[in-house]
C-alpha cells in the first residue's frame, strides 16, 4: 500500500492505518522483515591462577594474628548497628607492653574501610593544649589494645567524611576538657 | 615539609616568637624538605621585647628578631609523613625550638605549657631534652 502522504511514497506494512501515515511521525513502521544477528557467546576470559589468594591470606592473618576475638572488626563492621561512625568521639587506648604511649582522644573524622579487611584505619582530629593535632590510628594494629567510645554522634552532620569542618565554627575543640565538663 | 621561607612557630622562652627558614641542613630542596627532628637554620622574624625582669630565662641566650639560629622541627602540618608502626600524625602549624649552634642544646629553659605538643619523631631522633621538656608528645 502506498501512502501519498506529504508526497513521499513509501512502502509500509499493510495493516498502518492512512490516519498514522497523514500524522508527522518520524519513525516509519517498515514493511520489510527486520532480521536481527545473533553472535556467537564471547570467549570467557581464562580465569587467573590464585585470584583470591590475597583474600585467603588476609582472613586467615585477620583470625590468627590480628583480631583473635572479633573486636576489631565490629567496630568497622557496617552491619554491625554498634560500629563507629564518622562523628563519634574516641578514645584509643595503646598496648602497655608494646609501646609507651598516652591514650589519644578524638572526634572521628573519617573511617577508612579498605579492600582488605585489615588495612581499615580511622582519622581523628583533637585540640591538644591549644594545637590542633589529627592522628590516623590502624585499627588493626597490634599497638592498639583497645578502642572506647566516648560520645556517640547525632547524626544531625551531613557527608560521610567530616574534613569540612576543619578550621570552621563547627570544629572540634578541646575534647577531653569539654568531657569533663559535661561530667 | 619545612624549607627556604616557611614560617614556623618558636616554642621556647628562647624569646623568639616566628622564626622564617632559610635553610635545613642537610637538605634543602622541595623534593626533599625538612621533617620533624630535622635540624634547620632560621631567622628571626618577630620575637618578645627584651626587658630587665623575666623569669626562667638566661639573659644572655635571648634571641631578637633579625638573629640567625638554628632550630629543631617540632610540629609539621604534613600530612603524609607515615610512621614505621603505621600511624600518622599531622599538627595544625608548624613550629621549631632554637638551638645552640655548636653544642645542640635548647636555648630555652622552658616550652610554653599552652603550645608545647611535639612529635614522637624527636624521641626516635634522639632529643630527649626537647621531649621531655614537652607538654606532651604525640
Amino acid at each position: 500500500m502506498l501512502s501519498r502522504a506529504s508526497g513521499i511514497t513509501v512502502k509500509t506494512a499493510s495493516r498502518v492505518s492512512p490516519a498514522l501515515l497523514a500524522r508527522r511521525c518520524y519513525q516509519v513502521p517498515t514493511g520489510t522483515r527486520k532480521v536481527l544477528p545473533i553472535y556467537p557467546p564471547v570467549d570467557p576470559t581464562p580465569s587467573v591462577k590464585n585470584a583470591t589468594l590475597l583474600k585467603n591470606l588476609s582472613s586467615i592473618d585477620l583470625k590468627e594474628k590480628l583480631d583473635k576475638d572479633g573486636w576489631r572488626f565490629k567496630l568497622i563492621d557496617k552491619h554491625n548497628k554498634d560500629c563507629i561512625k564518622v562523628g563519634d568521639v574516641i578514645r584509643v587506648i595503646y598496648n602497655k607492653e608494646k609501646c609507651s604511649y598516652d591514650n589519644f582522644v578524638g572526634y572521628i573524622l573519617s573511617v577508612d574501610r579498605k579492600e582488605q579487611v585489615q588495612d581499615a584505619s580511622v582519622l581523628l582530629r583533637n585540640q591538644v593544649s591549644k594545637v590542633m593535632v589529627e592522628v590516623r590510628v590502624p585499627l588493626f594494629s597490634p599497638l592498639v589494645e583497645r578502642v572506647d567510645m566516648l560520645k556517640k554522634a547525632d547524626g544531625s552532620r551531613k557527608r560521610n567524611k567530616h574534613y569540612y569542618i576543619r578550621g570552621t565554627k563547627l570544629d572540634v575543640g578541646n575534647l577531653e576538657s569539654k568531657l569533663r565538663k559535661k561530667k | 615539609m619545612i624549607f627556604l621561607k616557611t614560617m614556623l612557630k618558636v616554642i621556647d622562652n628562647s624569646g623568639a616568637q616566628m622564626a622564617e627558614c632559610i635553610k635545613v641542613i642537610g637538605k634543602g630542596s622541595p623534593k626533599s624538605p625538612g621533617r620533624i627532628g630535622d635540624r634547620i637554620v632560621c631567622v628571626i622574624q618577630k620575637s618578645k621585647p627584651l626587658s630587665q625582669t623575666i623569669t626562667g630565662t638566661v639573659n644572655t641566650n635571648r634571641v631578637k628578631k633579625g638573629d640567625i639560629v638554628h632550630a629543631i622541627i617540632v610540629r609539621t602540618k604534613q600530612k603524609n609523613n607515615y610512621r614505621s608502626n603505621g600511624f600518622n600524625v599531622n599538627f595544625g602549624d608548624n613550629a621549631c625550638v632554637l638551638i645552640n649552634k655548636n653544642t645542640g642544646e635548647p636555648l630555652g629553659t622552658r616550652i610554653m605549657v599552652n603550645d608545647g605538643v611535639v612529635g614522637r619523631e624527636l624521641m626516635d631522633k634522639g632529643f630527649n631534652k626537647i621531649c621531655s621538656l614537652a607538654s606532651k608528645v604525640v
